[in-house]
This record gives structure tokens, sequence and C-alpha cells, in this order.
């Protein structure tokens, strides 16, 4: 494809067409403000010559600064000849490759606008998908697509936490109120990335296992009483959060660690003393942790493993 | 149940081999393409869950034919099952089967040149004539749902019939053994059910005959002369697990005489990690991805141990409460502190439980099994 250098007048864009734009000014616009107000556009725009003027193909984002800054023109590359809007949006997904990496709610936009333009899905997984560096296969895309389907600042968090697509896949799951939870959630506790897979995919699961809908799950826990709450720290509530979530996913382990628990509450421990165990419970046994900072601390270990061996509760634990 | 196969890959190498225009005959709706084993190979990787379960690779095994179980590390105790592999993938399609997942190629791959296999069996036989060996045709593949077609069964059991120690386990979720009712053996054939409650085997183990059946043709293989097993794996926990599986086993032994089962094993579901996407992905009506299961220390994902060893201790105790109790019950794929925690016998090593098996079918079947085992052999 031939492609001329010139420079454009603002005035002959249309901005008002987006079918190529897949990129999402709000991630880095100020950087790039920033930029070109300091050295100009080193990468010039791709612009599709038509009729009426010029149509974007590639650089919307550096239009936008542009406009931004109160330019009035752009270096561009024309495109003069025909082209379909595949190789079109081939030719942008290149070019603003070699700028920056697209962010993975830009990549599912790319899908969509290549589903849009008719491209078969065998070409959009084995081409398409392999550019972006996305790994081709369906699954990964239907993950991927899942952030088209969510609100806006779910999208933000997951993007801000840098979030695999594995790791959101599940919320494919979630739709209306439950999804209004999500928002509220990430908007008032901004829960870590792992506690939000776990605490989310944890809610999933149970839907799915027990066949209820997510909304009734979510207001039988109380949870959206809970996270607003200004009375709670919000530490606490995401902790009381993940072991409600917890104890409805695993019952039996919840029970039988709870139980655990009891047995182990009878015994006296000082601040230097720790009983841990494997709470999956798949490994055997107690771990007895003792920091021994002065003499008399052999003393109260002995004391504690003492009455650990003679505690006819404890013993039960060992059968 | 005839399996609908679309596509069958046909190596050029075994293009000529009797089994293979078998194979055409009985598909012969199918199309068929010929080509190089690794061009095959290659193409075959591309295909999909479902374009797999409707094709079949014909070739031929070149590696060694019989191998040990994959079994597990320690501290799992394996039963040192030897593995003959001349089906590798499955046409049933049973949401929880890690075959479909994880082996290299998602099409069902038939090896024709069962010559291999026969010699290889007489081989492993004569290697160590002091010790019992089990072989199983079912590890990675269902033993029968082909057989009517390929015939494989009907050569192996004639293999092993020269052998006295060996005992050749033909394990199967299907009801397709009428070809092999008359056959002459000499008794160390043993037909293996897998066995589940009727929920599962409706929800879960798709194209597999009905439990029901199951136990009626397991009646029928024992008038036929053969020895019979069974194997409730994967059990799975769901609400009313302790009904259904209580019916089945009550069932299993009001129509089966247990005098004719050479052993019975108990294993809960497992599978490797992200196995639960495939499962949600290709089956998600399917409740099996939501067990309570923790990452056990072979890698495996497993129900935590409370939810195990309750429906361990409890198949037990309905095995044995139908008057069952010389017959050799199992764990598999199991620690040794669930054997102590739920079973009879306590197996030290993956070399005394292969021994213990020797010991109960010897003792149970001294006609058919007439060499008295010496652990010193094991």
């Amino acid at each position: 494809m031939k492609l001329d250098k010139s420079a454009i007048k603002l005035s002959d864009i249309d901005m008002g067409n987006e079918f190529f734009r897949y990129s999402d000014e709000r991630y880095d616009a100020e950087a790039l403000m920033e930029s070109i107000s300091y050295s100009g556009m080193l990468n010039p725009v791709i612009l599709l010559e038509s009729e009426d003027g010029y149509r974007v193909v590639a650089g919307f984002r550096r239009i936008k600064a542009v406009v931004k800054l109160g330019l009035n023109e752009v270096q561009a590359y024309i495109i003069k000849n025909k082209a379909n809007d595949e190789e079109l949006l081939k030719l942008s997904i290149l070019e603003n490759q070699s700028t920056r990496a697209l962010n993975l709610y830009e990549k599912a936009v790319l899908l969509s606008k290549l589903k849009d333009t008719g491209t078969s899905q065998k070409k959009i997984i084995n081409i398409f998908m392999p550019i972006i560096n996305l790994s081709p296969s369906l699954k990964h895309m239907e993950e991927i697509m899942t952030l088209r389907e969510i609100p806006a600042q779910l999208v933000d968090y997951i993007i801000s936490k840098d979030l695999s697509a594995r790791k959101f896949r599940h919320l494919k799951y979630y739709s209306g109120s439950s999804l209004a939870f999500l928002v509220d959630f990430v908007d008032y506790l901004n829960p870590g990335a792992n506690l939000f897979v776990e605490i989310t995919r944890g809610l999933a699961e149970v839907s799915k296992r027990d066949d209820k809908e997510l909304d009734d799950i979510i207001d039988s826990q109380e949870f959206p009483q809970l996270i607003k709450d200004i009375t709670i720290e919000k530490g606490k509530k995401i902790n009381e959060i993940r072991e409600k979530v917890f104890d409805l996913r695993y019952p039996v382990l919840s029970k039988e660690n709870r139980k655990i628990e009891q047995k182990l509450g009878i015994i006296n421990t000082q601040s230097n003393q720790d009983i841990e165990w494997d709470r999956s419970l798949e490994k055997k046994g107690l771990q007895v942790r003792l920091m021994l900072n002065k003499q008399e601390d052999l003393k109260t270990s002995m004391i504690l493993l003492k009455e650990m061996e003679t505690n006819q509760v404890l013993k039960d634990l060992f059968s | 149940m005839a399996y609908k196969i679309d596509q069958l890959f046909i190596d050029n190498n075994v293009k000529d081999n009797p089994m293979t225009s078998r194979l055409m005959g009985y598909f012969n709706n199918a199309r068929v393409s010929f080509g190089e084993r690794e061009d095959l190979k290659e193409k075959l990787r591309g295909l999909s869950l479902m374009e797999g379960k409707r094709s079949i690779f014909i070739t031929e095994e070149k590696g060694k034919a019989i191998k040990d179980c994959p079994g597990m590390k320690d501290p799992y105790i394996c039963c040192r099952l030897q593995v003959l592999s001349p089906i590798s993938n499955c046409p049933l399609f049973c949401s929880y089967c890690f075959l479909q997942f994880y082996l290299n190629s998602r099409v069902t791959t038939i090896h024709v040149n069962t010559d291999k296999y026969k010699g290889e069996i007489i081989d492993l036989s004569a290697s160590n004539p002091k010790r019992f060996f089990r072989i199983t045709t079912g590890e990675l593949s269902d033993s029968l749902a082909l057989d009517e077609e390929t015939r494989i069964s009907e050569q192996f059991i004639k293999a092993a019939g020269k052998c006295d120690n060996i005992a050749l386990e033909l394990k199967t979720k299907s009801t397709k053994i009428d070809h092999l009712l008359r056959l002459e053996h000499n008794g160390n054939v043993i037909f293996s059910w897998s066995l589940n409650t009727d929920k599962i085997a409706v929800e879960e183990e798709h194209l597999s005959a009905p439990v029901e059946e199951r136990i009626l043709a397991a009646r029928r293989a024992i008038d036929a002369g053969y020895l019979v097993g069974f194997h409730f794996d994967p059990l799975v926990w769901y609400s009313s697990w302790e009904e259904d599986y209580r019916k089945t086993v009550e069932y299993l032994f009001r129509m089966i005489d247990n005098k004719h089962i050479a052993w019975i094993s108990l294993g809960t579901l497992r599978f490797a990690p992200g196995m639960e996407e495939e499962m949600q992905r290709y089956f998600p009506k399917s409740k099996l991805p939501y067990g309570e299961f923790v990452k056990a220390t072979d890698g495996k994902m497993r129900y935590v141990k409370p939810i195990r060893y309750e429906l361990y201790r409890y198949m037990m105790r309905w095995i044995r409460e139908c008057g069952t109790e010389s017959v050799f019950v199992y764990l598999c794929m199991e620690r040794p502190d669930a054997w102590e925690e739920v079973m009879e016998i306590r197996p030290q090593s993956k070399e005394h439980l292969d021994y213990l098996f020797a010991d109960s079918i010897h003792k149970r079947f001294p006609e058919r099994f007439p060499q008295m085992p010496m652990i010193d052999y094991y």
C-alpha cells in the first residue's frame, strides 16, 4: 500500500467517523499531549482520502491531543488508493504497534471491529490475534471480549491492576445489579487484584453450583450495605466479604477449619507463640512456632507443649 | 451405540493393514485422508474438541507398547497396573475425562499394529514369571467402546491366555461385549465397569451406557466365564450423593454375585489444575468444576480430605454391608493416610499394593491364578 506524507488541516478531517478507532483516549492522554507539545508529532497519523476530506485510520489519540493543544494541522500519511476495511484495520494495528502496546480493552474493541468488518473468526484468531500479542484461540478471544460487556469503571479497574483475561473471564456471569455491586466494590474498597479475583470468582462459582442468581447471593449476604457502611474500616470490610464468600464456596473446609480453631482456642498461647496448620487440610499436623527472646520464653514454651500433650481435646485432633 | 465419525485420517504406513480396511468399511460415510504420519499429526493438532471426537487417526505404535501406569509421585500409592494403549483418546464424552483435554491430540488414535502389543504381553509375562501382572487397555481410552469395530480385545485375550501370570483387564463404560462372549479364554480376563450414580452417568458421562445396563452387561460377562471388576471412580460429592451411591451399590450386589468380582476400586473426582475451565467451557451445565477442591501435593485438584474420606468411608461400609468381605477393594491414586483412615488394608508401597492384588486374586481364584505370589518378586 503506497502512502504519501503531507500536512493536513484539522478542519479537513472527519473526526466523527470512528470506525477504525479502538484506542481509548483515557489512557496515557496527558503523556501524549506533553510529548507532542515538547517535540512535535514524531509519528504521523494515517488518513484515508475520501470525497469529503479525510477519514482517520490510525492516530485518533494524537489528533485529539493536537486539537487540545490548539494546533491547526497534523503530519499524516495519506492513503489514496482503495482498500477494504479489514486491510485498513490491519494497517492501523501495525502502525499503532510500532508506537505503543495496546491495552486489553483496546484489543477487545479491535476484535469487535474486526468482527464488524465481516472478517472471519478463523482469520481474526489466526492472523490478527498474534499481531496484537494475543495467543490465538477462540477461548482467549471470548475471555477478552468479556471487557466489552462490563461497565467502564470495572474495565478501568482491570486495566489498572493489569489483570490477565483468565482472571476476569468469570465476570461474564455478572449482570444487572450484581455488576452494579462490583462497580461499588472497586469504587469504595479498591481491593487488591488477588482479592478481587478470589471474591468475584468465588461468588460466580457459588451461583453456578447452586443455580442461584448472583444478585440474590450478594443481597442475602448484605454485601451492598456492608461496602457502604462508613462505621467499618475498609480492610475489615474486604476481609469480611472474603470470609463470607469463602464460607459459601467451601462450606465443608470452612466448617472443619472452624472446628480446629475452636479446639485450639482452648490453648493459652502467649504473644511469642503461634499454632498453625495447613488450612487446605491436605497436609497433616500442626505447626507450632515459638519465638525465644529470653530465658523465660523457654519455660513458657515448655508449658505450652505440655498443655498440648495432655489436653484431651487436642488429642482428638490427632486421632 | 454407534459413534458418528466424520473423518478418518490414515497413516500411509498402515493403509494396507486389515484393520484399516475394516475400519474404513465400518465408517464408510467418513471422509478419508491418507498421509505421512507426521504430516497428519500436525494437521490433527488444529482440530477442535468436537472435530476430534468425530475423527479417527489410524496409525501404528512406534514406541514401547506396554508402559507402567503414569501413576503418581510419592506419597500417593499407585497400583502398578501395566498400560497397553492400542487406542488413545476416546469416543465417549465424559465431562471430567482428562484425555480429551490433555493428550497431544484430541483425535481418537487407533494403532493397528497389534502384533507388537501381543508380543509385548508375552515378553512381559516371561520377564518375571514369578510376578503376577495386571494389564489394561483402559487407561488412555475406553477398552471396549470401539472394540466391535477394531476387534482388538479378542487378540489380546488370546495372547493373555498363553500367560499364567497375566490378568488382562478391559475397563469400559460401554455394554458392547457380546462379540467377546463366545471366545475361548483361560479365565484370566477381567471385564470391568466404571460405575457411578444414575445422575452422574446421565449428566456427565455422555454417550456412555446407563449404569443399570453396565451392570447387566457384567452379568453376561460372568455367564461367559469371565471375572468382573468395578470402579467407583470418580466418586462425586453432591447433595444427594449418599442416597444415590448407596442405591448403585445395592443394585450392583443384587444383580452380581460377588464371588465373580476380582476387585473394586474407589477414587474421588480429581483433575489437573485448569481443567475446570475446559469443563466449564465444553460442559456449561456441569456442576463438577464447582466442588470443594484443593491443590493436593501431587499438583492435582482433589476434594478436600473430609469430603474424600467421607465418600470412601460410606462406600466401603455399603460395599461390605452387601456381604463382600473377601472382595479386594482398593483406593485409586491416594495417599497412605487415606488408606489408614478408611481402608482395611494398608499397603506400605506401590510394590506392596501390587503384591496384595496378586495375593487376593490367587487366594480367591486359585483355579484361574494358581501361582502363589511371593513378595520378593514385587
